[in-house]
């Protein structure tokens, strides 16, 4: 939940160290950054999230900015300790584990306690087949609300290039999810 | 067709084109993405992560005011140094200059300097019995003068720098050119009317002795002749 009109004056206290300022950010930030480390195909998106906290300690006496440009630096520096973090693993995001047409079977025949979870697999799975650029792309845009030129501060590229990249996103989307047929494989 | 066109705002929005049904399982995909893939729940590493960043924000903190504290005193290290250095090289420059027009004067400025340590503010009264400052022990015998007893430059006022009376120099104007008792205006006595020194010629003295080139006036008739001893270096006999 954004804080609002309360920003300046937790972002005030957090730079003079005040635990509770501080507290107050990691909960309206730590949800939103885990699940874009997660859905990012991170190892580890839990040990991010706290490196990207400390390094948000480090760096925010020289932040300026309103609460829409906190929320895009902190995505930013999300966004570096990931790409760090698979050049120290020398790999790659995580694959999709099966089929989307089977995950999308799973998904109509299982419990509703289970369907939460299948949801999210199942949405992860589908976002698998994108490119990495791609999907951080899609999940910035649609589930983080951040505009074409946030995006781009975000992934390090220019606006253009985020244009390009969401196009083509939704191609490969509708060839998966129209198609059916296993369609595995970066587009 | 507008495949290659799609608003992708529009297409999150749910308004997909009706031409083509598989853009509508990406809408619907698309649409449904919030709610099969809500935030995710911190509560099982938020105290763990809080505690991270309290410790980091005390470095931090602990970080910056060390930091501030060394920029503070260094500056004023360096102001003190700066001051010092001019000090001391003002202090460089005033000897100097002073030892410069003592040997202009054909006063050795060696020799003044006892009296000048020693004699800091005294008037310059004393007879002309007095040595002067230029170190009556090393001062040609034949340049005593008569009977004048070689004495601690001690009654040889010292006044630093201050006065130019000891002009001696060319002019031997000394006190009133006399030559009696203005000997003690003696070159290297910067400023000093001292009547009744016979400082110059007691620096004439040391001078002919100690330094081949300046100074003569080693005879006691010096007295008084200040001014020219420096001009004609005259050897004494």
């Amino acid at each position: 939940m954004p804080l609002g009109s309360r920003f300046s004056l937790v972002l005030s206290a957090a730079d003079e160290g005040a635990d509770w300022a501080w507290a107050e950010l990691y909960r309206d930030l730590a949800p939103t950054l885990l699940r874009f480390l997660a859905t990012q195909g991170a190892a580890e998106p839990e040990d991010l999230l706290a490196e990207c906290f400390v390094h948000i300690v480090r760096n925010l006496h020289g932040f300026e900015g309103g609460e829409a440009a906190f929320r895009a630096w902190a995505f930013t520096i999300a966004r570096s300790r990931l790409v760090d973090s698979w050049r120290a693993g020398g790999r790659r995001p995580v694959s999709a584990t099966g089929s989307v047409p089977e995950t999308l079977d799973r998904l109509h025949h299982h419990e509703a306690a289970d369907r939460d979870m299948l949801q999210r697999a199942s949405v992860l799975e589908v976002l698998d087949v994108l490119t990495p650029d791609q999907r951080a792309v899609i999940v910035l845009r649609v589930l983080d609300q951040f505009s074409v030129e946030e995006t781009a501060q975000i992934i390090g590229k220019s606006a253009g290039a985020v244009k390009v990249l969401q196009n083509r996103a939704v191609k490969a989307l509708r060839r998966t999810l129209g198609s059916g047929a296993g369609h595995d494989g970066a587009l | 067709m507008g495949i290659d066109e799609v608003d992708f705002d529009r297409l999150v929005a749910g308004a997909v084109p009706t031409d083509d049904p598989q853009w509508g399982k990406v809408s619907a995909f698309l649409g449904d993405l919030e709610a099969n893939c809500p935030p995710s729940n911190v509560s099982a590493v938020e105290e763990h992560h809080l505690a991270v960043v309290a410790r980091e924000v005390r470095l931090v903190g602990t970080s910056r005011l060390r930091d501030h504290r060394q920029t503070v005193p260094s500056g004023v290290r360096t102001r003190f140094r700066r001051a010092l250095a001019a000090t001391g090289a003002a202090a460089l420059f005033a000897l100097t200059a002073g030892a410069g027009v003592a040997a202009a004067l054909g006063v050795n400025p060696l020799q003044l300097l006892p009296d000048l340590i020693l004699t800091p503010g005294t008037t310059p009264d004393a007879p002309a019995s007095t040595t002067g400052p230029t170190g009556p022990s090393t001062a040609d015998p034949t340049a005593s003068g008569p009977g004048t007893p070689t004495q601690p430059p001690a009654t040889v006022p010292v006044r630093p720098s201050g006065t130019p009376t000891a002009t001696h120099g060319a002019t031997g104007n000394c006190g009133n050119g006399k030559g009696e008792g203005n000997a003690s205006c003696t070159n290297g006595n910067s400023g000093k009317e001292n009547p009744g020194k016979d400082n110059t010629a007691k620096a004439n003295q040391g001078k002919s002795t100690s330094k081949p080139t300046p100074t003569p006036k080693a005879t006691p008739s010096n007295k008084g002749k200040s001014g020219k001893s420096e001009a004609t270096p005259t050897p004494t006999p």
